[in-house]
């Protein structure tokens, strides 16, 4: 595939607005970043289910955690 | 561009907005500052992470269709006609003002374009205003909200709600500022009684912190750092400056524009209409030192609501501070910031609203009262410079605040917590929030320093 931009003289000439690789192909780019904000959502709240059951099932008190402070 | 005046005036007002997204990040450094020095060291990690998340969050939803939404529903659809295509429709395609021509994600507008100089930072500016709507309901639900949680209201609010509210009324041609006359040149409505009213909104639904009200009464958590939430509050107000900058057109013949057959170069506010940057400045000062000299004497010299009260005395100023005298926005800052500390411990006692870091009061309730305020100072001011524009009214001020604080705020808020609260998928279990949100974290950490120490002897 060719580059958009081959000479900058050329683009300058003709008054060529768009400049980055690829033109035409914008509406797959944009479904490949729509899939991964969605997918971003499914595997955070995953995740975040798992951390929560972990801590459910341990069930530490509220002053727990301040054996875990540490002095790096 | 093929002559150096006209170049001149594009890129010096592409990097003026250039300047002003910088300075409003500074907005969302403070708000992490701020958040992370309100809440309790077992939570620090969690609750610095929701707000910063937001920021892609808000970001790429704003790319796919914040900016479009900005562009499209400049009236209504069918509450007004709009001045560019005669529509009152979707506005998609308008004679270079339509959705599809400036916010289509797939467009050439929306990319480095050779062509185009101002497109993308005017998305960028508009875009910092996001975060820091998604940033103000952030504050308010700390410390046991699920962050995948947030993450979808942080989007409802930052690239829809708050956009749509800012496509009928802080846009030259949107219906609310033809056929209400309304004015909200800084945003006490378009950003912060919509985001305040939509915190109240989560915040009903997702209820207090454990241990906030013992035998109904509501105990004081906090802050636990009052350095980092005072670093944070004052980097906030720096950051406003470039919030300021950013609602300006820093160089426009609004003469020409309207239509009045002289040429009359002016800065011009989000309206198009004229104002100058230097009273501009002098009002957001005067309207910080009133609202700080207020506060400190309601809050009795309490540093956290004093600073929060310099924010939600320029917050209460800010709907007419383009035409305010400094004294005028100096009182009108006092008045905001007395009424909003007094009502949100009413609510909070009344209602049993755990708002941790007093967002609704100092974003939602300054803000309405200063568009109710301006509804007043203001009468009579025409809300633009183009003709058949209704003028500013009390009104249609008080139409303006309720649409702003309860249509797309509160409402959108409270329907969409519910739906998360219905499906279990708003608020964190109870376990986590007595254990803490980041105990796993810390234990790990622990473990960590553990082994490195074991391994050092």
């Amino acid at each position: 595939m060719e580059p958009t931009v081959t000479s900058w003289v050329d683009v300058m000439v003709s008054g060529q607005g768009q400049v980055y690789p690829y033109v035409g192909t914008e509406i797959w780019w944009l479904i490949l970043a729509i899939v991964i904000w969605l997918g971003w959502h499914v595997i955070t709240g995953i995740s975040e289910t798992e951390e929560h059951e972990e801590v459910c099932n341990r069930a530490p008190g509220p002053n727990d955690h301040k054996n875990n402070i540490t002095n790096w | 561009m093929d002559n150096e005046l006209s170049a001149l005036v594009t890129i010096f007002t592409e990097f003026y907005y250039w300047i002003t997204v910088v300075l409003m990040f500074l907005i969302h450094v403070g708000f992490c500052m701020y958040e992370v020095g309100v809440s309790r060291y077992k939570n620090h990690q969690h609750t610095l992470m929701k707000n910063t998340m937001l920021i892609p969050l808000v970001t790429i939803t704003w790319f796919f269709f914040g900016w479009w939404i900005y562009w499209a529903f400049i009236n209504g659809p069918g509450l007004g006609t709009s001045i560019i295509s005669g529509e009152s429709g979707m506005n998609l395609v308008a004679d270079g003002w339509g959705a599809n021509e400036l916010g289509n994600p797939t467009g050439p507008a929306m990319a480095i374009n050779m062509g185009d100089h101002i497109s993308g930072v005017f998305w960028a500016a508009f875009l910092l205003f996001s975060w820091t709507a998604a940033s103000i309901v952030s504050g308010a639900v700390i410390e046991r909200i699920r962050i995948s949680a947030f993450g979808v209201l942080a989007i409802a609010i930052g690239s829809v709600f708050w956009t749509i509210d800012a496509s009928w009324g802080w846009h030259f041609d949107g219906w609310m500022v033809k056929v209400l006359g309304y004015h909200d040149a800084y945003a006490s409505g378009v950003i912060h009684a919509v985001c305040g009213g939509f915190a109240l909104g989560v915040l009903v639904v997702l209820g207090p912190r454990i241990g906030k009200f013992v035998n109904g009464i509501p105990q004081n958590i906090g802050p636990r750092n009052p350095w980092l939430v005072t670093l944070g509050l004052f980097l906030i107000y720096t950051g406003f400056w470039g919030f300021y900058a950013a609602c300006n057109i820093p160089i426009f013949d609004a003469g020409a524009d309207s239509g009045a057959g002289v040429t009359y170069f002016t800065a011009a506010n989000i309206y198009a209409s004229p104002t100058t940057l230097s009273g501009v400045t002098m009002n957001f000062l005067m309207s910080l030192a009133g609202g700080l000299l207020a506060g400190y004497v309601v809050a009795k010299g309490d540093p956290f609501w004093t600073y929060s009260s310099g924010l939600a005395g320029i917050i209460c100023a800010s709907a007419g501070n383009d035409l305010y005298h400094p004294l005028q926005s100096m009182v009108i800052a006092m008045v905001g910031v007395v009424i909003m500390y007094k009502l949100h411990y009413w609510v909070e006692r009344r209602f049993k609203i755990d708002d941790a870091v007093g967002a609704v009061a100092v974003h939602g309730y300054a803000g309405v009262v200063g568009l109710l305020i301006c509804g007043f100072v203001l009468w009579g001011y025409p809300s633009s410079t183009y003709e058949g524009y209704a003028a500013i009214t009390p009104w249609g001020m008080l139409a303006g605040a309720i649409i702003m604080f309860g249509v797309l705020g509160f409402l959108p808020g409270y329907v969409i917590a519910l739906i998360l609260n219905s499906a279990g998928q708003l608020r964190i279990p109870r376990e986590v929030e007595i254990a803490g949100q980041d105990y796993l974290a810390m234990e790990a950490a622990k473990k960590d320093e553990d082994t490195v120490a074991s391994a050092e002897q």
